[in-house]
């Protein structure tokens, strides 16, 4: 094991090694830096020139240059490691720094979400197999899957954002509009419930009437401009939760944990109005990390006192129950400081964003923060979700295909299991081995993808970096964007086999 | 049947909705708004900008609003001086001797006077007097090597230290450019000596300038070399040390995030100029020129000034919340022929000149214009004058009139017959065809390809063979004289005409090429028209009777042909009024206190 991460690292190395030198003088060798000096008419401009060859070592050929790179980054040079310095003269480290926090942001929540989305539909898909619900998504996964991201982006800032901010303005759904979304959602939801054909029409029905009733409701009482859940919408819903969780984690059949996710359920309004006062304008974001532990206590303490002979799924589902229905409290709160961030002078009425990662000046509490991230991450993250969702829903679905196919399972229902303790337990979890290896050549792929994401959403992640450090041929800024990103994506394809030999026994990474 | 009447219905009502939909009406209280947010395509990196590494239009940008100064350059490259801050005259003429005054009561907006003092940084900073490189005193200016070296005397300051009268050892006919503050230098000082009272480091920055004080020198110059340069790595906020931030301009700075934005609020202490209704600038950083686009259709962001292209114009002049401007930026295309290109050696003068003229006469100047610029700016014209006084500008005619331009206005047909009989005498045709090499860069530019491919294609037609050869690193080869053709732009920073000389003029040990005379064109007569730029005052008319000398020779020797100047556009918020785009820098901000919504 220890034998082949070394072989597996030495190798690393070589390919890091081979690429930055490709990429340094293919990089050198792009442009001429000195462009605008030498097309400068102003009487210095000779001088400059001299200075600026001095200062980009541009005398020395770019090979060489390299290996003087290397030598720094190493710590050879006698200075200790170094990234050096922009064309700019500031340190690479420091700009890098800034950068990196802001890539992991929009890659790490697309990924996550991706991956919880893109599997679950996956696994739908593939439970209704070649019924019109998998033609449509594997239709839809096709086409995502072939959209370029910057197209994506575009069409996403034009409809979600600036059509969506006209549309606040006086935000009533147009009945077309309203018959439409109705109807898909209630196609989408008839879909996956499936079943015999009446029985189909019967969910369509009903699905779309609760639909349209909601979105009646939204668009009549301009609730888009001043949102918010309220207490019995609050309850609701965690009611909702604590069933479906339920069915997931052990069965609705067993009535002690079901008894215990709707006590939890039924708390929910009660904390709601005990959250009120604690969620002011002073509230510290960092609180709110003890509060998220608490609540899975709670959970915790309530599934395991009265679990009963199911002490630990009981607990299991406590916790997710717990902590689901607090996220709706969160949630609501949230939603309260909408209109407040709504109104704020810095965005007059245009809150969702299409370029940056916030607005400078802002200058709110915790809530007012909360939905601002939120309104600049959402159309990054739905970008590079849309084109990295349908990877996951194609990869999941046929992996639970096969592993549906396989005699345990049919040992498994021949034995009478549940067909839910059957997908759930026997299929799911295998079905989750090769999505390890997706997911790191996910993660590296979105790290690439970034680079336009980035670019078109005015992030300064190491993207952005990336594509100033070459229009500037700021060799330093590119390289040290090259480096890490390597570095990372390589690692990550090594955590994945490593991970998929300790997932699947039958895989063994010695020799 | 009943479910055709349910479709119909629906039909009928969306179509009754989508015809009143589109009706976006902004929140009350618009026209009492006093923010402007302006997209920038790079990042700020310093508070310096006349540092030779942050010489960026978007650090300048921050230095115009900041700073304050004797003049400025409008939206029609004119050079208006600023009253309100100052006065400066020429006291003689020999040797040149310059008195500024700067007007009583000025403050930084710490609350200390400006003075003539103040005025010494620019001298400190370009004459190159003060660097040492024995003692590692230098300081990094883009204005190393200007005018400014050629004054060497400390100014006569008055008592009351607001009048300098400056003495040049030699003539310098930009003079005017010169002057003006940047940093306060008691600030300066105070940064490498924080514990000096604001007389005390003023007092200490004369001395050290007075005295070539080495030491106090490079403590000063170190700081004014670096602790400016924070602006791409670290914020502006409470902790930012407040001698860094002292400023003289309509605005102060509030705040920054590292490579995303900076805030500036107007400045209370500011009565040099008109106090702006917009209280408030936002600088923020879009690199791409789309999302710009659509950030100013979200009401992201007032004002953008992208690259144009032809999607992008469309697609604003599209938005309803917008108002595009389309204006001449200081940068125009231009057709080099190196005099010293492969094609020509060996050939007597005489034929190598009609060879050239038959080659300009060929080139489609106005399909150039038409396919290639009309789709940015319908109003472009072809360019006939290679000073240039663009065409906006009335001796834009007067100059073609004279200057021997008129064989290159005719239509096609007139050019191409013209250029065959060149041709032809010396035994060329389309059957043996004259073959020349052209470079040009930026091989993934389209509009460079297309004016390549268009000039390959019209020369074909009478007998010469161009050879198209593009190249990322173009630059670096011009003057190397490898091919017979170039076509690029050069680009203006001021309105001075002392550049021409370094273009077009003899080096001073009289045989070879100045630095940026890549065609080798070796014109005495050109040579000591120009030079009168540098070393006389020329009024406008004066100026004109120079260039014509030039032109007259320039279009004699068929050495070359202006092409267009370049198309650019800026788009705003349509309820922000008063936006005027300019192309010399301060470009759109000039007019920051006209704004208003």
């Amino acid at each position: 094991m220890i034998q082949y991460i070394i072989r597996r690292i030495g190798a690393l190395l070589l390919v890091l090694l081979g690429s930055t030198f490709l990429i340094y003088n293919l990089t050198a060798i792009s442009g001429d830096p000195l462009e605008d000096l030498r097309l400068s008419t102003e009487p210095n401009a000779q001088i400059l020139l001299q200075q600026a060859i001095e200062k980009l070592q541009l005398d020395i050929p770019p090979p060489v240059r390299y290996f003087n790179w290397l030598m720094g980054i190493l710590g050879l040079g006698g200075a200790g490691a170094s990234f050096g310095l922009t064309v700019e003269g500031s340190a690479v480290i420091d700009i890098i720094g800034l950068a990196i926090p802001i890539t992991i942001r929009l890659v790490i929540i697309s990924t996550i979400l991706s991956i919880v989305i893109g599997i679950s539909i996956g696994i739908i898909s593939a439970l209704r197999q070649y019924s019109r619900f998998d033609y449509s998504i594997t239709f839809i996964a096709f086409l995502f899957f072939s959209l370029p991201i910057f197209w994506v982006a575009v069409l996403l800032k034009q409809f979600a954002a600036i059509e969506f901010n006209n549309f606040l303005y006086d935000p009533v759904i147009a009945p077309n509009w309203m018959f439409g979304f109705a109807f898909v959602g209630a196609f989408i939801f008839a879909s996956i419930v499936g079943g015999e054909k009446k029985r189909f029409f019967i969910t369509l029905a009903g699905a779309f009437a609760l639909n349209f009733a909601i979105l009646s409701y939204i668009s009549a009482t301009g609730w888009l401009l001043t949102p918010s859940l309220g207490p019995v919408m609050i309850s609701v819903m965690a009611l909702g939760v604590a069933f479906g969780i339920t069915q997931l984690s052990t069965g609705i059949s067993n009535r002690r944990v079901l008894i215990i996710s709707l006590a939890l359920a039924a708390l929910t309004p009660v904390f709601y109005f005990v959250m009120q006062p604690v969620f002011s304008e002073t509230f510290e974001g960092s609180m709110m990390w003890l509060l998220a532990i608490a609540t899975l206590g709670v959970g915790f303490v309530v599934g395991y006192a009265f679990g009963g002979d199911d002490k630990g799924p009981a607990a299991r589902t406590g916790m997710i129950v717990a902590f689901l229905s607090a996220g709706l409290i969160v949630l609501d709160r949230f939603m309260q400081s909408w209109d407040d961030y709504y109104n704020n002078e810095w965005i007059f009425g245009r809150p969702i964003a299409t370029v940056g990662d916030s607005k400078p000046d802002i200058a709110g509490d915790f809530w007012i923060m909360g939905v601002d991230a939120f309104s600049h991450l959402l159309l990054p993250t739905a970008a590079l979700m849309l084109v990295s969702v349908a990877g996951y829903v194609r990869y999941s679905r046929a992996s639970l295909l096969e592993v549906l196919n396989q005699d345990y399972i049919r040992t498994a229902r021949a034995k009478g299991l549940t067909e839910r303790t059957v997908i759930m337990r026997h299929a799911f979890r295998n079905s989750l081995i090769p999505l390890t290896t997706i997911m790191a050549f996910d993660f590296a792929g979105l790290l690439g993808g970034a680079i336009i994401t980035e670019q078109v959403f005015a992030w300064r992640g190491m993207g952005t970096l990336f594509n100033t450090g070459l229009a500037k041929f700021d060799l330093n800024l590119v390289m040290a964007v090259v480096l890490i990103t390597s570095i990372s994506a390589l690692v990550f394809n090594l955590i994945a086999d490593l991970v998929y030999s300790a997932l699947d026994p039958r895989i063994r990474v010695t020799k | 049947m009943k479910f055709s009447r349910i479709i119909r219905a629906v039909a009928i009502a969306a179509v009754g909705v989508l015809g009143t939909s589109g009706l976006a009406v902004a929140p009350a209280g618009a026209a009492d708004r006093t923010l402007v947010r302006i997209a920038e395509s790079n990042v700020r990196t310093s508070l310096n900008s006349s540092h030779s590494d942050h010489n960026l239009v978007e650090n300048g940008t921050v230095a115009y609003l900041t700073g304050d100064g004797f003049n400025y350059y409008n939206n029609k490259s004119q050079l208006v001086k600023k009253t309100g801050f100052g006065t400066y005259r020429i006291v003689k003429q020999k040797p040149l001797t310059i008195e500024t005054k700067i007007n009583k009561g000025l403050v930084w907006s710490d609350g200390t006077q400006i003075d003539a003092y103040d005025l010494l940084e620019g001298w400190v900073t370009d004459s190159g007097h003060f660097d040492n490189e024995a003692r590692g005193v230098y300081w990094d200016s883009v204005g190393k090597g200007g005018g400014m070296q050629k004054i060497t005397k400390f100014p006569v300051i008055s008592a009351d230290s607001l009048t300098a009268t400056w003495t040049f050892d030699e003539f310098d006919s930009s003079w005017e450019l010169f002057f003006g503050i940047g940093r306060p230098v008691h600030a300066l000082t105070q940064l490498a000596y924080p514990t000096l009272s604001d007389g005390q480091a003023k007092a200490r920055f004369v001395n050290a300038v007075k005295k070539k004080d080495w030491t106090v020198l490079k403590a000063l110059a170190d700081q004014w070399n670096t602790a400016y340069n924070f602006i791409d790595t670290k914020p502006i906020d409470a902790t930012t040390n407040p001698n860094l931030l002292i400023t003289a301009g309509a605005y102060t700075i509030k705040s920054s995030v590292p490579g995303k934005s900076m805030t500036l609020v107007a400045n209370p202490l500011y009565k040099s100029g008109p106090k702006p209704t917009i209280k408030t600038i936002q600088l923020v950083t879009i690199p791409d020129s789309t999302a710009m686009g659509q950030a100013l259709a979200n009401g992201e962001v007032d004002i953008i000034a992208p690259q144009a292209t032809a999607a992008l114009v469309n697609s604003l002049k599209a938005q309803p919340n917008t108002t595009v401007y389309g204006f001449g930026a200081a940068t125009y295309e231009h057709l080099d022929v190196d005099l010293k290109g492969p094609a020509w050696a060996g050939m007597s003068a005489a034929k190598a000149n009609d060879l050239r003229r038959a080659l300009l006469l060929t080139i489609p100047r106005q399909e150039i214009v038409d396919k290639l610029v009309k789709t940015i700016n319908p109003a472009a014209k072809v360019l006939n004058s290679i000073t240039p006084y663009f065409n906006a500008d009335p001796n834009h005619a007067k100059m073609s009139a004279t200057s021997g331009v008129k064989p290159y206005t005719d239509a096609e047909a007139t050019r191409l017959a013209a250029a065959k009989a060149l041709l032809a005498k010396h035994g060329y045709s389309t059957t043996n065809p004259l073959k020349l090499t052209l470079h040009w860069g930026g091989p993934t530019n389209e509009r460079r390809k297309n004016t390549a491919a268009l000039i390959v294609a019209a020369a074909a037609k009478v007998g010469i063979e161009v050879n198209s050869k593009p190249s990322a690193v173009w630059s670096q080869e011009l003057g190397n004289n490898k091919s017979d053709l170039q076509f690029f732009a050069w680009s203006q920073t001021s309105t001075v005409f002392t550049g021409l000389r370094t273009i077009y003029g003899i080096a001073d040990d009289g045989t070879t090429p100045r630095n940026s005379n890549y065609i080798d064109w070796l014109n005495p007569t050109v040579d000591k028209a120009l030079a009168r730029h540098s070393d006389e005052i020329l009024d406008a008319d004066g100026a004109f009777k120079v260039n014509q000398t030039f032109e007259k020779e320039y279009f004699k020797d068929a050495v070359g042909l202006p092409l267009f100047q370049w198309a650019s556009i800026a788009a705003a918020t349509k309820t922000l009024k008063n936006v005027k785009p300019s192309a010399l820098s301060p470009q759109i901000v000039w007019n920051y206190w006209e704004w208003k919504y």
